[in-house]
């Protein structure tokens, strides 16, 4: 029963990530892959981690999606579905993403898949089996525990994001004034 | 009196004999799933009849007029009336319509604001699925109803439909920043992203969070009023200038699957706000516990409904660039400026200060 859930995700996320690379109308590319990422969610509820299930929601369907379909009904007519789902570097673009493919499968491959590998992440024991009792907090401890979190880090992409945030509001003024 | 506990233990042992009647037994946890799916859409089509009712009487009274009364008593009928009628009226399509955003945008406008209502607890554990992370939950999964609005706008092939999904995707992109900010110091103080835990926490600190942060309350519902694209921030639908918004070339069924959507994001942001800061289940003096736990919920909800539901003629509408500013340069620094205060108070008194 569940094996057969796993399948049924597996396989809308790859259909429809097919759909988003072929179909011709931007906007039903667009469609598709926010299917795609809700499938992903799927996989992650699967896993037994609602956090990332919901953070995928909202942060791949709720805003990536959304800023695409906006950039696509800014640039785009109703109806158009003339866009070009090739070009000129298909040799070039298939070796990358055959790398890509093959780097993936050998990590997989490779992979034991040990939470508890990593000091920061052995000192919190619940991670090891997700528990749905302690998932955020658990999740919260191994980002930024004060001894071997990765809480420098964490802090580091906050300001990295603000000064990107500052930035857009930089570049999109009318006038510098 | 019966309280919530008692009602669901009484339903689901009546279910188990049910299913045991059928020879159902070995698929109980997919059927209660079931049943709690369609009661919940049950509960909430009636509850919505109810909403537009009241809606129009509330509007009535607030124009001194009298409002519905001629189909059933005190015209409470008059909403099965008109769905009657919508739900028979022909199906027009514009001809050169994108068909497959076409058909699905009125659908997943209503799922998804329908799935947020799974998390809401009417009751100490009368709740459909007591996800651990339901604040988180809700909030991904309302954010659906862009893409929804989107599809609708676009896929109509009419520009009046194209300028009112546009407006009305900003708003509630802009608007869902201060809403989700403004449950934030909530979170921070409880340490909970679970509804029913967050009620629990009320229990035991004795007061509702309605008075420590009232700030973030009324926060929480002005952008909760303009993220369900309700007055005084209903530019998007503003029937004088975008002949309806994104749902101008939408007739019966169709429109209203959006007109029950629009209802349903009313209801489950009230019942956020109910719960989160307004103890939810518990009753407002200990004497009256008598009163089962669900009744008081509903009360709740009820009353800020009514609140949202009066702002619509106590308040004019805003102009565009009126609603993005008041958004963007009121809502958002006034509720990081709370989540700040209220980061300070945990640091220095520790949780449940």
């Amino acid at each position: 029963m569940t094996q057969a859930l796993f399948y049924i995700l597996a396989g809308v996320i790859v259909a429809s990530a097919f759909l988003v690379v072929t179909v011709r109308n931007l906007f039903h590319c667009a469609l598709a892959l926010a299917l795609t990422m809700f499938g992903v969610s799927g996989v992650y509820l699967y896993l037994g981690w609602e956090f990332l299930a919901a953070v995928q929601v909202l942060i791949y369907v709720g805003a990536v999606t959304v800023l695409i379909i906006f950039g696509i009904m800014l640039t785009r007519q109703v109806m158009d579905d003339h866009a070009r789902v090739m070009n000129n570097q298909i040799l070039v673009s298939l070796l990358a993403a055959g790398a890509v493919a093959l780097v993936l499968f050998l990590v997989i491959c490779h992979s034991d898949f040990q939470y508890s590998n990593h000091p920061a992440l052995a000192a919190t024991p619940t991670l090891t089996a997700p528990t749905y009792a302690d998932e955020v907090s658990s999740l919260a401890m191994g980002l930024l525990n004060p001894q071997n979190g990765f809480a420098f880090a964490f802090e580091f992409v906050s300001i990295l994001l603000l000064s990107a945030l500052i930035g857009a509001v930089v570049v999109a003024r009318k006038d510098p004034a | 009196m019966i309280s919530g506990e008692k009602l669901v233990q009484l339903v689901s042992s009546l279910l188990q004999q049910v299913y045991a009647l059928l020879d159902l037994s070995a698929y109980a946890g997919i059927l209660d799933r079931v049943v709690c799916a369609v009661v919940m859409f049950g509960f909430v089509a009636v509850f919505v009849m109810f909403l537009v009712w009241m809606e129009r009487k509330v509007s009535a009274h607030m124009q001194s007029r009298i409002g519905p009364n001629r189909v059933g008593p005190l015209g409470l009928l008059q909403t099965l009336a008109d769905a009657i009628k919508l739900t028979t009226k022909e199906d027009v399509r514009p001809a050169k319509r994108d068909k497959i955003p076409y058909f699905i945008a009125p659908i997943l406008a209503f799922v998804a604001t329908f799935m947020g209502m799974v998390v809401v607890p009417f009751d100490n554990k009368m709740v459909v699925a007591d996800l651990n992370i339901g604040v988180l939950y809700i909030i991904a999964i309302t954010s659906f109803t862009v893409i929804a609005i989107l599809s609708a706008g676009w896929s109509s092939n009419n520009k009046y439909s194209l300028l009112g999904g546009f407006r009305s995707a900003a708003q509630i992109v802009s608007y869902e920043v201060p809403l989700v900010l403004s449950l934030v110091p909530v979170i921070m103080i409880t340490g909970k992203l679970n509804f029913s835990g967050i009620v629990q926490y009320q229990q035991q600190a004795g007061y509702w969070f309605v008075f420590p942060q009232f700030v973030a309350f009324i926060t929480f519902i002005a952008s909760a009023t303009a993220e369900a694209n309700r007055a005084p921030f209903d530019i998007p639908e503003a029937e004088s200038e975008l002949t309806g918004g994104f749902h101008t070339e939408y007739s019966g069924v169709k429109f209203a699957m959006f007109f029950l959507g629009e209802y349903v994001a009313v209801v489950v942001s009230s019942a956020v706000a109910a719960t989160v800061f307004l103890g939810g289940w518990l009753p407002p003096l200990h004497f009256l516990g008598f009163i089962p736990g669900f009744v008081w919920f509903m009360l709740k909800v009820l009353l800020i409904i009514y609140l949202i539901m009066a702002f619509r003629w106590t308040f004019p509408r805003l102009r565009v660039d009126q609603l993005m500013d008041f958004g963007w340069k009121v809502l958002i620094p006034v509720t990081i400026l709370n989540i700040l205060v209220t980061g300070f108070v945990v640091l220095l008194f520790g949780k449940g200060a």
